[in-house]
């Protein structure tokens, strides 16, 4: 992974990937969808990455695609579908399963832009989602086009773009439903204009894409009408467990990296936290022990922050070398967020799974020792 | 490294391409196939129509030759199947095994592990040659060993499009392969051969068992990912059956053998000498041989042969290689049948190894090209197949009630999604997967997992369909009434008259009264009306285990023969239809969802074993570990636990005790019960009664763990010589009490102990508090300050005060006097509660000293009574009453008396 060289904090995926980008613009010559940037195959080239994709020899130009995200490949080509077609997509799955990027990356490959983001909360407002006024102007000059302050639903309609609806379940169901008439007629009313100007058609380009997590707090049911107008794709946690001990150690590396805190992670003491994570999560461990899953979700993301205070942790209190009881110290942290029964869970796994484990692996057994309160 | 693969690469390359080269020569053509591809069939009956062959060859026992007639008749419905057994009355198999034992013994005398003999069967059970499922019937029983495999046909199947297009055109039909037992003979003499090859290292025995287990091709696989297709069938559906018009039938040759070539790459000679695949090929290689050598007028020969086989057939010929040596196989030992076969069975979802998935909507696409619609073009047509499909699904949904209903306006997307999806995949029209990822999409409104399940098993329901065959006129009976007849002659039953007889099955002593038993639980699994059970020993319902003999009340009726061709659907034996009838309900568990309950499919095993099902019983293995897992209940894991220590220890009636993964359940269970013990504490109300019961019952069930290992540590006498009670000690040693760490348990039970009061029962707590005391994990201290809590804390329910000691006294009796502190706290909280709450609470108290014994209520009275002082409570009988009283009294209860008679609530004198 390239250090960050940029004057942005976080740079948004059409920046990040914009040498891949012009590339795949470059090469496309397949018939693209109205509005579109790119041509369906392109945007599944941008995502999988060219791995997949035969590559011509001849052509030399020097950026790889590469791969962002990991998995099904048919889920990608259903998403970029739904797309063109007339219904909205809404990814759902358990928290840290990439939703959001994925939203995004396809935004910035499809629009090129992916920063019509509304961000769904308990306190989401139409304003924010359609348009509001400039009020001195309104006070002035009445309603009229100039004094629309247009949100991020009214400009992907009249620019033809993608717009990304994060987390639409945490709005409350009658702001959800303001969607609906959006999403079936591809028309948004502005009643206060008068005249043509009171009637905004969609442009071809036009979509929407919403993430919502299912096994959240928090979060509002949806409504049957809203739901019919989506056309939803489960995003799944990754299945390869080897490919996710690489992500988390390239990622934990990398966030140690940058506080300057350079604690050695060996693969192997890593795996063991990665193990617990995938255990947990599937309900079931390699040798066939049943294991209750809690009901925090135990993502990549979430391992990836474990690993990351565990290595602050052995660095700057321990040796500066991971350890088995670092990573069951800052484990606690995330996995007992509020529920009292998943500290039953987990306990029940270190008691009965973990504590098997410490018998012949010495990582596993400074995994069991630093149980700490989870030993009660 | 990069040079030399490269290098090896074109090595490959080189030797395909030449391999290519030999497939169509003027006198001959070598066809490959995939069994059940609507490609390959197309192709296969054009290239016939174009070539009018002398002589059609195709994989396959010869003696499947017999009913090529029957086979290809115009009222034979498919899809249907040809069956055929092996019934090893020779004892070849047990003369290669005793080799083989004795081969293995040489090399390792001191390790217990398998027997030779086990591990052979066990490898015969594996084997599964592409279109052949072989099952060794009978391991328990007496008996020869027996197999039996089917062969299925559907309309699609090449090879019968290759028979019925074949008898069109005037060619001559053969089967060529070898004869299904000598198959399995092979494949028991090749394991023998390979062993002995590897004795002086017997460390590769293993690897050699987990390569087998290594069913796909890595080339395969990497060709998947390589061209984003999901699994081997979607690759198949991308790579060839998109292409039926779009290329010639040498290049469909071509590119298959190409495939296949490259797949084949991935086994080892030793793979394919140990499945038989080899001996087989030289058997197909030597009729072809024979045919060449014929020299006859006429077109040429087509070989038809799954294309694994094709590749390698060409260079066998080449060499001339001989047939194998052939078995003679006597009277009944093996035979050949037509028999109805069904879509579900055909799919390659329930089993069937060479199957395609989704038999209905492939054969839906295959008639649909028959009938040619007018002015419609072949995409066309198949659009409107899969439109149909999605319409199906769309209806299903609806009038099964489905949690989210489809509506016509989902179809429609879903139809555009996997048109849109097809275009994106470059293929022709919606192949299988799009429209499946068209339903996925929009049909299903929620997570895939979670809201899909339903939706999706209907989809798979769909797509497998569920058309039975039907047989042309003039076939025989199914070998199932065969068997049956044969099973009844050997065990001497009644099957001439029709009048009810009674029979008393001795299921502890007589062998014989227990093969009978067995094959009547058989019958009346799968519904055949023979005999009827009257009452006996029920292990699945746990009712009258203690009993010893059975009854059954038999009666043959002409309904006995009819109802055995229906099962005949679900295998060709009564056993083998019992298994089939098993493993539905297996999967019929699998598809439930939610409602898990382990002590239900516990049951199922046990009536597995019941049946004589060993064998199969294993699938369930898994199944129990899966349910055990997620049970949410207590007192269903518990009851499962002791089903299956049942299980261990019963003797005769189930043999079960050395089912594998038996003692592994029972630690799934041991530890699922412990981690429930977490949450029990607040269960719901009408609960608590079995959360106790199931508390009392792990304890038990820890002690008498505890207590054998002591026995067979101590080394218990083998006083009977009953190979049954050698079995049972082998089986409980196994139980040993390290595996059932008894440490869980009292986790479980500490975690009980320290819920706060607002949120447990404290009749639970008691309970638990009862039994860590008494198994010494807490001491009188501990207990006194524990109830003491209970008792005189600020918990304003008098209920729970009274609740804890309760449950204390049920699992504890002996803490009321042993304890005495908690009888004076009892004491003093009773002083201080007012008539209303003492009232109230009275029936509780009189529960919770109601378990204790007459000398330990008496001592109990004894210690309070000194509480106050030795104050006598005076007389418990009362006298002191006056006459009026009395005769009130008397009248009263006289009225009483005849109101109960006139009632009929009470019956006679004696009553009173």
């Amino acid at each position: 992974m390239s250090p960050i060289s940029s004057e942005y904090l976080r740079e948004p995926a059409e920046i990040r990937y914009g040498a891949e980008l012009e590339t795949l613009a470059q090469r496309d010559l397949a018939a693209k969808p109205p509005g579109w940037k790119l041509s369906p195959k392109a945007i599944r080239t941008f995502i999988v990455g060219e791995e997949f994709e035969k590559r011509s020899r001849k052509d030399a130009t020097p950026t790889l695609i590469t791969k962002k995200f990991h998995g099904d490949v048919a889920m990608i080509d259903r998403a970029i579908v739904s797309l063109m077609s007339n219904r909205g997509l809404l990814l759902v799955g358990e928290p840290g399963t990439a939703k959001s990027m994925l939203s995004e990356l396809l935004a910035a490959a499809i629009s090129g832009t992916s920063a019509l983001t509304i961000q769904g909360t308990a306190g989401t407002t139409e304003d924010q989602i359609k348009y509001s006024w400039n009020y001195a102007m309104l006070l002035a000059e009445g309603p009229t086009a100039d004094a629309l302050v247009p949100a991020p639903l009214y400009t992907g309609l009249t620019q033809g773009q993608i717009v990304r609806f994060e987390e639409i379940t945490r709005c409350p169901p009658e702001i959800q439903d303001t969607m609906i008439s959006i999403l079936s007629d591809k028309v948004l009313h502005v009643p206060e204009l008068r005249g043509g100007e009171n009637v905004l058609f969609a442009k071809p380009g036009f979509n929407l894409i919403a993430t919502a997590n299912t096994r959240d707090r928090g979060v509002h049911e949806m409504s049957a009408a809203l739901k019919r107008r989506f056309n939803f794709e489960t995003v799944p946690p990754i299945a390869d467990k080897h490919f996710e001990l690489e992500l988390v150690l390239n990622q934990a590396n990398e966030l140690l990296h940058q506080v300057k805190a350079d604690t050695v992670i060996e693969k192997d003491v890593l795996e063991v936290l990665v193990t617990t994570f995938v255990d947990l999560r599937k309900g079931k461990t390699d040798e066939g022990t049943m294991v209750d899953k809690p009901s925090t979700t135990m993502s990549t993301a979430e391992a990836v922050s474990v690993a990351f205070a565990a290595g602050l942790d052995a660095f700057y209190f321990g040796e500066g070398r991971l350890r088995g009881e670092h990573l069951a110290k800052q484990l606690v942290g995330t996995v007992l967020k509020d529920s009292t029964d998943d500290a039953k869970k987990v306990r029940q796994y270190f008691d009965v799974v973990v504590k098997n484990r410490a018998r012949s692996n010495e990582h596993w057994k400074s995994f069991y020792e630093g149980r700490g309160i989870l030993g009660q | 490294m990069s040079e030399s693969t490269a290098e090896a690469r074109h090595d490959t390359q080189e030797k395909v391409s030449a391999m290519l080269l030999t497939l169509r020569t003027e006198q001959i053509t070598y066809f490959p196939i995939r069994h059940h591809s609507p490609v390959c069939a197309i192709h296969i009956e054009k290239w016939i129509l174009e070539h009018k062959p002398r002589v059609i060859l195709i994989e396959g026992p010869s003696s499947f030759d017999s009913r090529i007639e029957q086979l290809t008749d115009e009222k034979c419905l498919c899809p249907v199947a040809l069956f055929t057994n092996f019934v090893d009355k020779k004892g070849r198999l047990a003369e290669i095994s005793a080799k083989f034992r004795a081969s293995v013994e040489d090399t390792s005398e001191n390790s217990q592990g398998a027997s030779g003999e086990e591990e052979l069967e066990e490898r015969q059970s594996e084997i599964d040659p592409e279109d052949v499922t072989p099952q060794p019937m009978t391991q328990m029983d007496f008996g020869p060993p027996r197999f039996s495999a089917y062969y299925p046909f559907c309309d699609y199947s090449p090879e019968l499009v290759a028979l019925r297009v074949g008898k069109a055109v005037g060619a001559r039909l053969r089967f060529i392969d070898l004869e299904y037992g000598e198959t399995i003979i092979h494949q028991a003499e090749a394991m023998r051969q390979v062993h002995e090859q590897l004795k002086a290292e017997p460390a590769h025995l293993e690897s050699l068992a987990d390569d087998s287990h290594l069913r796909h091709s890595s080339y395969v696989e990497a060709l998947a990912r390589k061209l984003g297709c999901r699994n081997f069938d979607e690759l198949w559906d991308h790579l060839f059956e998109s292409q039926r018009d779009g290329i010639n039938t040498d290049v469909l040759i071509n590119r298959l053998a190409t495939y296949c070539a490259m797949a084949r790459q991935d086994y080892s000679r030793q793979q394919l000498l140990l499945d038989g695949t080899l001996a087989r090929e030289d058997c197909m290689a030597s009729a072809i041989v024979d045919e060449l050598a014929r020299k006859a007028d006429g077109g040429p020969i087509l070989v038809v042969t799954g294309g694994f086989h094709t590749v390698a057939l060409p260079a066998l010929v080449a060499k001339c290689v001989k047939r194998p040596s052939a078995e003679n196989f006597g009277e009944g030992e093996s035979g050949v049948w037509l028999m109805r076969y069904s879509f579900d069975k055909l799919d390659a979802r329930s089993g069937y190894g060479a199957g395609m998935p989704s038999p209905a909507y492939y054969d839906r696409l295959w008639q649909s090209e028959k009938e040619a619609a007018s002015g419609l073009t072949e995409a066309q047509s198949f659009e409107k197949v899969s439109a149909s499909f999605l319409v199906e699904i769309s209806r299903l949904s609806r009038e099964k009630q489905l949690p989210y209903l489809v509506s016509t306006p989902d179809a429609i997307a879903a139809m555009q999604m996997a048109k849109q999806l097809a275009g994106i995949r470059s293929h022709p029209w919606p192949m299988r997967e799009d429209l499946l990822d068209g339903i996925r999409a929009c049909f299903i409104k929620g997570e895939v997992d979670i809201e899909g399940q339903v939706l999706l098993s209907l989809v798979r329901q769909v797509f497998a369909g569920n058309r039975v065959g039907q047989l042309p006129p003039g076939c025989d009976l199914p070998p199932i009434i065969a068997d049956f007849y044969g099973e009844a002659k050997r065990l001497r039953l009644e099957c001439e008259r029709s009048d009810t007889k009674v029979l008393a099955l001795d299921l502890y002593r007589n062998e014989r009264h227990r093969a009978i038993s067995r094959l009547f639980h058989r019958l009346s699994s799968i519904m055949v009306p023979y005999a009827t059970y009257v009452d006996g020993p029920d292990f699945v319902r746990g009712r009258n285990i203690d009993l010893l003999i059975e009854h059954w009340q038999t009666a043959w009726s002409p309904a006995v023969e009819s109802s055995l061709i229906e099962a005949s659907v679900y295998g060709t034996t009564v056993e083998e239809a019992a298994a089939g009838k098993l493993g539905e309900q297996i999967s019929k568990l699998e598809d439930e969802s939610n409602g898990r309950s382990s002590g239900l499919v516990v049951s199922v095993l046990m009536r597995a074993c019941r049946m004589g099902l060993h064998r199969h019983a294993r699938t369930i293995v898994p199944l129990i570990d899966k349910h055990i897992g997620e049970d949410p209940q207590l007192a269903s894991v518990v009851s499962a636990l002791s089903q299956l220590e049942l299980l261990k220890r019963a003797r005769e009636p189930l043999e079960a005790a050395h089912l594998t993964g038996l003692s592994y359940l029972m630690q799934a269970a041991y530890h699922r019960a412990c981690a429930l013990l977490h949450s029990v504490a607040n269960c719901p109300e009408d609960q608590i009664t079995s959360v106790i019961g199931s508390m009392k019952i792990l304890r038990e069930f820890l002690a008498s763990c505890h207590s054998e290992r002591k026995q067979s540590v101590s080394g218990s006498p083998a006083s009977s010589n009953s190979q049954f009670s050698k079995a049972k000690t082998d089986a409980t040693t196994e139980i040993l009490a390290e595996e059932f760490d008894s440490q869980l348990l009292y986790k479980g039970l500490q975690a009980i102990i320290s819920c706060a009061a607002q949120e447990s029962h404290s009749i639970i707590v008691g309970a638990a508090a009862g039994i860590l005391y008494s198994d010494g994990k807490m001491t009188g201290a501990e207990l006194v300050s524990l109830i003491n809590g209970f008792l005189t804390g600020t918990v304003i329910d008098a209920r729970k005060s009274v609740g804890v000691v309760r449950g204390l006294l049920s699992t504890a009796s002996e803490v009321a006097w042993q304890v005495n502190e908690i009888i004076q706290a009892l004491d003093c909280q009773m002083g201080g509660w007012d008539e209303e709450t003492f009232m109230a609470l009275l029936p509780d108290l009189r529960l919770a000293f109601a378990a204790l014994a007459p000398q330990d209520i008496c001592k109990i009275s004894e210690n309070v009574s000194a509480l106050h002082g030795g104050a006598s409570f005076g007389p418990l009988v009362l006298s002191d009453i006056a006459e009026a009283d009395l005769n009130l009294g008397l009248a009263l209860n006289k009225r009483v008396h005849n109101q109960l008679l006139r009632d009929g609530l009470i019956g006679g004198e004696n009553e009173s």
